[in-house]
């Protein structure tokens, strides 16, 4: 029953956290180049974290997933960033 | 193989967008939907590839510009439409944006965090003393409102370029807490 609810918590988490993570970026947003500066340093940020994680061998699979996303992401921010600075 | 090919295409795109060369300010700009379009993205990868927890370390001044945000975002202090700072353009710099009221007309969760942000120095605080109502003007609770606070209007780039650095600052930070600190706490 307890492993259930934890299931549940752990469901409503992740939604809270994808509504938080949009809307954190758009609060703090408005002057030049900020929103997309904050995403390149947030991006770069992941993309090292991953690349540490996958030195010291944990959860290879998920971090290599991550990478997948954030490196084309962060290239396509910097591109953005140039024109939006 | 699949791996390698993947990976050094992602690298190509990012040599492509270092060797686009510096423009002119702001040809381009963005709105809410790039900001959503991240923030999803970031969420997806934190969720999927299991280290939600470090990515809010790594969202540590979006949490603190929200914290800082909830009272008028809750309606506790009076919100206006826009909180951006403004911009004089005699001067060419960036000025606090500020929000009227009076504190007695505040509910009580609103007066007690108002006096609590006074008394730690998070708002700036001008009373007119000719007026009887006793009307408060406070700087808007975002962070960017408070760097002018704390640092006096600015120009514009500087202001972009003192907030990105402590995005770095809380990169950084977000890493040391992440290893030796995880390692005393987890303990494996």
């Amino acid at each position: 029953m307890l492993l259930y609810l934890t299931g549940v918590i752990y469901y409503i988490y992740m939604g809270m956290l994808a509504v938080f993570c949009t809307n954190a970026i758009n609060i703090l947003a408005g002057i030049n180049g900020l929103e997309v500066g904050q995403s390149v340093v947030i991006s770069a940020s992941i993309l090292i974290f991953n690349s540490i994680e996958l030195y010291l061998g944990h959860q290879c699979n998920a971090h290599k997933f991550s990478i997948y996303l954030m490196a084309p992401f962060l290239a396509v921010s910097l591109a953005l960033w140039q024109y939006n600075r | 193989m699949s791996t390698i090919i993947a990976l050094s295409l992602s690298l190509c795109g990012l040599i492509y967008a270092f060797f686009i060369v510096f423009r002119y300010p702001a040809q381009v700009f963005v709105g809410d939907t790039f900001c959503y379009f991240a923030g999803m993205t970031f969420a997806v990868v934190g969720i999927l590839g299991h280290f939600s927890k470090t990515l809010l370390l790594f969202f540590l001044p979006q949490i603190v510009n929200f914290l800082y945000s909830v009272p008028q975002l809750f309606g506790l202090v009076p919100c206006p439409r826009h909180r951006l700072p403004k911009y004089n353009s005699n001067t060419d710099r960036l000025q606090i944006s500020t929000t009227k009221f009076v504190v007695s007309e505040l509910n009580v969760v609103g007066r007690l965090i108002v006096h609590v942000f006074h008394f730690m120095r998070l708002i700036s605080w001008k009373t007119d003393p000719k007026d009887q109502q006793k009307t408060v003007t406070v700087n808007n609770f975002t962070l960017i409102n408070y760097f002018l606070v704390l640092f006096g209007p600015m120009h514009e780039g500087q202001l972009t370029r003192h907030l990105l650095s402590l995005q770095l600052c809380c990169s950084t930070l977000a890493f040391i807490i992440r290893y030796p600190l995880a390692n005393y706490f987890y303990d494996s």
